[in-house]
């Protein structure tokens, strides 16, 4: 270790996660999987900080590291394969070094990341960089992958016949970084090249076939273990069945491997919830913070286990190199849908739960196609919706009842889950089509690189980084949510005299529950949006849970066990069933009639009725532009499915 | 160096010799071929960029391997590997005589 890199520049530190204004700022180019990452990460330890670059979906991270008592800025800018840009996201890197991006300090240096193994196509970015006429310094990596593959690499020759400074860097095993933090302290003595390189095609092949024969340059030999795997996982049988196994395997994992961690959570915020009614005296003050301020963070974190497991399992298959493959594989059939292989992955993951499923869309390299997944995302049926599927179906038809060997509400289930799937797909493809309406259609192209053992470090940093940012910026929104919920359903407060009045009797706690609901705040928003639902076959009691749903769906089967004043919450089934009109028109008619379930149902499915979906869509898009369309084509089309569907199930069975 | 060889369930397999010279789409699995030309896939920035990843006139090109349902298809170009559709393949023509 060297000066440069011990000392306290390796973790916290007055300046860790701040970005320093007026140091020098040195940008990382290079291509995908060219071990940009990371360099950057091996650079600035845990002090990046991650975001968008103003206004656009493309992620941005910046990091400080520390040298000679000084700050240097870097940032990892996003993956390209050239500066002519084809992408939103390479506009961005070409917009950046050309220092016409507003809002967006220009880099004083420029580190160009090369992979030696791909050095021949990668000398093809290196020239561009190289004409833009700011300091260069070029990074090295997999200089030992290229040795065991039988290739040879003189870096030294290669800084001659550059005519700028490189340095051989192994990220992951944070070999060269040493050099390379001290290359960037002292940019301001880069060498600078005489010439700039050629741009005519034939003297630019010239150029790099020079560049090549200085540095004595032997390509590398085809990966024979890479051959060996791919002849079974991309075969067009074994290739399938086991891309198939390994989908079911990660669903299972996501799915109910984190359930027993997430009812670990859950028993958490329940004991403090309970702490709470113990040592907080005041009623409504227990209420608020019990089921307000702790209910909703409890119903934040509970998410932690999914997420944390989904990408660890991501960069797992990612490090790994399986992604691209699986890519490969399902790459028609998500063209169906204008999409691109990697899509396939996050519309998998929402299965599971949107928001997993919408942070993974970080892995596509288009900023169009992950917009349009992020739209289809949470119509894809997540975990959310099951208890309320389970509950309504439960009213809708007797366990009893088969079509055929099946068990109808299975049968209605797996309907449930397939119109979500297929929606899912059309709604991409829609907001595809009208993005792509005017502008170039992203060719499609995706490295395949050889197999590779991902080190533990860097899938700790992706976990450690989505869990961070996840409980950070969404907290804060459920949390608000959750509060302004407690504060609509409970008040106005009413004084015991006052209930004594309306003939409530105080030590029926069920009977208080009830009263305060039908004359809170909520009580009138659910009659005041009674005439939108009203078509539906919803009254104003469904209206609440409805309204409440919109924070998130499970508090759907709560809040309605609630209004239904059922003696077990949990279950309010037959409570549910038998519950009736109080006043108009349908005074004294059952509420919950098979056209008003097969609606709701319909509305579930439709609906974007999840503030963690919606602010980690902002916090993905960077603007609030995505969310509430999301929101606002989810809610159309939530509304009319429910509205036709009512009309339907209405006339096939004859009530009204 | 071989013209065609025997390729399972190609379609390529089946309709030999191969004229040269042809689109990337064509050229069956495990022939090496050279690159013609790419193209200009009626925008400027696209045919730039299938240089920058290694297309260019001159340069040895061989396919590996097709997707189960045929599309997209691996190549080897330039020492390493990438996938790209048939649709960005038929711009790019290539012979069998190196």
């Amino acid at each position: 270790m060297t000066d440069a890199s011990s000392g306290p520049d390796c973790h916290g530190g007055p300046t860790g996660g701040t970005v320093v204004t007026g140091a020098p700022r040195t940008a990382l180019v290079g291509s995908p999987n060219a071990g940009k990452t990371s360099i950057f990460n091996a650079l600035t330890g845990l002090r990046a900080k991650t975001g968008n670059y103003p206004g656009v979906t493309v992620g941005r991270s910046v990091g400080v590291f520390r040298s000679g008592g000084q700050d240097f800025v870097v940032e990892d800018l996003p993956g390209t394969y050239g500066l002519e840009p084809v992408s939103p996201d390479e506009q961005i890197v070409t917009d950046l070094l050309q220092g016409r991006l507003t809002g967006v300090e220009s880099p004083d240096a420029l580190v160009v990341v090369i992979d030696a193994t791909t050095l021949w196509r990668s000398l093809r970015l290196v020239s561009q960089v190289l004409r833009l006429h700011r300091p260069v310094c070029i990074a090295v990596t997999l200089t030992d992958e290229l040795i065991t593959r039988g290739g040879r690499l003189d870096i030294a020759g290669l800084e001659r016949a550059l005519g700028v400074p490189v340095v051989r860097v192994i990220g992951n095993r944070r070999i060269g970084i040493p050099e390379l933090r001290m290359k960037i302290a002292g940019w301001r003595n880069w060498a600078v090249p005489v010439l700039d390189p050629p741009t005519d095609p034939a003297e630019l092949e010239a150029w790099t076939e020079s560049i090549l024969l200085a540095s004595e340059y032997r390509p590398a030999q085809p990966d024979k273990t890479t051959q060996r795997i791919d002849a079974v996982l991309l075969h067009p049988v074994w290739g399938t069945a086991i891309f198939i196994a390994v989908m079911v395997t990660f669903f299972q994992i996501i799915f109910s491997f984190a359930a027993p961690l997430q009812g670990l959570v859950e028993t958490f915020f329940g004991w403090l919830a309970g702490l709470v009614d113990v040592f907080v005296p005041v009623p409504w003050l227990a209420g608020l913070l019990g089921d307000a301020i702790i209910g909703g963070v409890g119903a934040v974190v509970v998410f932690i286990p999914q997420i944390m497991l989904m990408f660890l399992l991501i960069s797992l298959l990612e490090g790994v190199g399986y992604m691209c493959r699986a890519a490969f594989l399902m790459d028609r059939i998500m063209s169906r849908a204008g999409l691109e292989g990697r899509a396939f992955v996050a519309l998998m993951s929402s299965f599971a739960c949107a928001v997993p499923g919408i942070m993974a869309t970080r892995t596509l390299p288009s900023a169009k196609d992950r917009i349009a997944t992020m739209m289809g995302a949470p119509l894809m049926t997540c975990s959310a919706r099951l208890p309320v599927y389970i509950l309504l179906i439960g009213m809708l038809v007797s366990p009893e009842s088969r079509i055929g060997p099946l068990q109808t509400q299975g049968v209605i289930m797996f309907c449930l889950y397939f119109l979500g799937a297929v929606s899912a797909m059309l709604a991409a493809w829609i907001v595809k089509t009208v993005q792509d309406r005017n502008g170039l259609l992203m060719p499609f192209y995706m490295e395949m690189p050889p197999y590779r053992v991902p080190t533990l470090r860097s899938i700790c940093l992706t976990m450690w980084d989505s869990s961070r940012a996840f409980l950070r910026k969404c907290g804060t929104i459920v949390m608000l949510t959750t509060i302004v919920l407690w504060l609509l359903l409970n008040f106005p407060l009413h004084s015991t005299a006052e209930l004594t009045a309306s003939g409530v009797d105080v030590t029926d706690e069920g009977a208080v529950t009830s009263f305060v609901m039908d004359h809170s705040a909520a009580a009138s928003i659910g009659r005041a949006v009674e005439p939108v639902f009203a078509p539906l076959g919803f009254d104003w009691r469904v209206n609440i849970g409805v309204v409440a749903s919109l924070s998130a769906r499970e508090t759907f089967v709560a809040t309605l066990g609630q209004i239904a004043a059922a003696d077990d919450p949990d279950n309010p089934s037959a409570a549910l069933s038998a519950m009736t009109y109080t006043d108009g028109a349908h005074a004294g008619d059952r509420v919950f009639t098979a056209p008003t379930i097969a609606a709701l149902l319909v509305f579930f499915v439709y609906a974007l009725q999840c503030m963690s979906t919606v602010s980690v869509m902002k916090r993905e898009t960077g603007t609030w532009k995505w969310p509430a369309i999301a929101f606002g084509y989810m809610f159309v089309l939530a509304w009319s499915s429910a509205w036709i569907v009512h009309g339907i199930v209405a006339l096939a069975t004859g009530t009204a | 160096m071989r013209v065609s060889s025997r390729v399972d369930g190609s379609p390529a397999a089946t309709t030999p010799p191969l004229s040269n010279p042809c689109g990337l789409e064509a050229l069956p699995i495990g022939v090496p071929a050279r690159i013609i030309d790419v193209g200009d896939h009626g925008t400027a920035p696209y045919a730039g960029r299938l240089g920058d990843l290694g297309f260019v006139a001159g340069a040895r090109i061989e396919l590996l391997r097709r997707a189960p349902l045929g599309d997209p298809a691996v190549y080897r170009v330039r020492g390493y590997d990438i996938c790209l559709r048939l649709a960005q393949a038929r711009g790019i023509r290539v012979t069998t005589t190196l």
